[in-house]
């Protein structure tokens, strides 16, 4: 009963968590073409702010129920599936916490005071836009890992 | 393998599906506090159709098509509690999104285009909308449960 209260626990955050973080793309894509003097993108980052805030509290007791389902189980951690995972799922969230949190805290800045064509908003702006979708492929594996279960 | 397939499938659209769905109310809540020109609103708005009819209302019916070729595939019975009960369920948030939810949000934003955001059937459409947003979450959770602890 634990192991499945755990696991339906694990679902409903793995849901908010990489949900939320794939709308990202399109709801920056959405922005950057509307209104040009930035409005809609400085709501849509603000909106974003929020949004990777409580994905990020999802993913930490993401991490947390899955490790306490493995020693519920009794899996072993020489499973291909639960360490590549936790590898995967290592650098997923350190790219978030400390590369694309701080990325949006910082265009929200510029966007306010130097507007959406200052050459470091749209560096930035790049930048995120690359690491978006390596994030997304990394979020796949983890999730083929879990269906998997390669031993 | 087909099995697996179509599970990984069927994880994903509903990961995307009810994770797309859980950030309309945040969208929009967060819109409230913009200009009283409606801008946010309106991007907000329209925002929410796009991911609405464009990704989450697909990936509805692809996680009904994996579902149902995953019962196929396993050969479960479905005289199975959590598979006619998770089907049931489905008709209905299905039946509530694209006859309720989705018009509500139409209306929504033709009123706010032309009678802006402070108008009276503006105001009813989003309380609406976000009643209907609740009953749809509190559905999506009971299948997501009825899926974890399958209740024979």
């Amino acid at each position: 009963m634990l192991y499945n209260v755990l696991k339906f626990v694990h679902i409903l955050l793995a849901i908010i968590a990489i949900g939320f973080t794939s709308a990202f793309g399109l709801i920056i894509g959405r922005a950057a073409k509307a209104g040009g003097d930035g409005r809609e993108m400085l709501y849509a980052l603000r909106a974003i702010r929020l949004m990777v805030t409580i994905a990020h509290g999802c993913f930490v007791l993401l991490l947390l129920t899955g490790l306490w389902m493995i020693w519920e189980v009794g899996f072993p951690f020489s499973f291909k599936w639960i360490y590549w995972s936790l590898i995967l799922f290592a650098i997923a969230l350190g790219t978030g916490v400390f590369v694309m949190a701080p990325s949006v805290t910082r265009r929200i800045e510029i966007l306010s005071s130097r507007g959406p064509s200052d050459p470091e908003f749209i560096a930035l702006s790049k930048r995120a836009a690359t690491l978006g979708p390596i994030l997304s492929v990394i979020a796949l594996i983890i999730i083929w890992l879990m269906v998997a279960k390669p031993l | 393998m087909l099995f697996t397939i179509l599970k990984f499938v069927h994880v994903l659209a509903a990961i995307i599906a009810v994770g797309f769905n859980a950030t309309y109310g945040l969208l929009i809540g967060r819109a409230r506090s913009g200009s009283a020109d409606g801008r946010e609103m309106r991007f907000a708005l329209q925002t929410v159709k796009v991911m609405d009819d464009y990704v989450a209302n697909p990936c509805y019916v692809l996680l009904l098509l994996t579902g149902v070729g995953m019962v196929h595939a396993a050969g479960y019975p479905w005289s199975l509690k959590w598979i006619h009960g998770s089907l049931a369920l489905l008709i209905v948030a299905f039946v509530l999104a694209i006859g309720f939810y989705t018009p509500t949000l139409r209306k929504q934003i033709a009123v706010l285009e032309s009678r802006g955001v402070s108008d009276p059937e503006f105001q009813r459409l989003s309380t609406r909308g976000a009643v209907l947003g609740g009953v749809l979450a509190l559905i999506v959770v009971t299948i997501a449960a009825l899926m974890v602890f399958k209740p024979s």
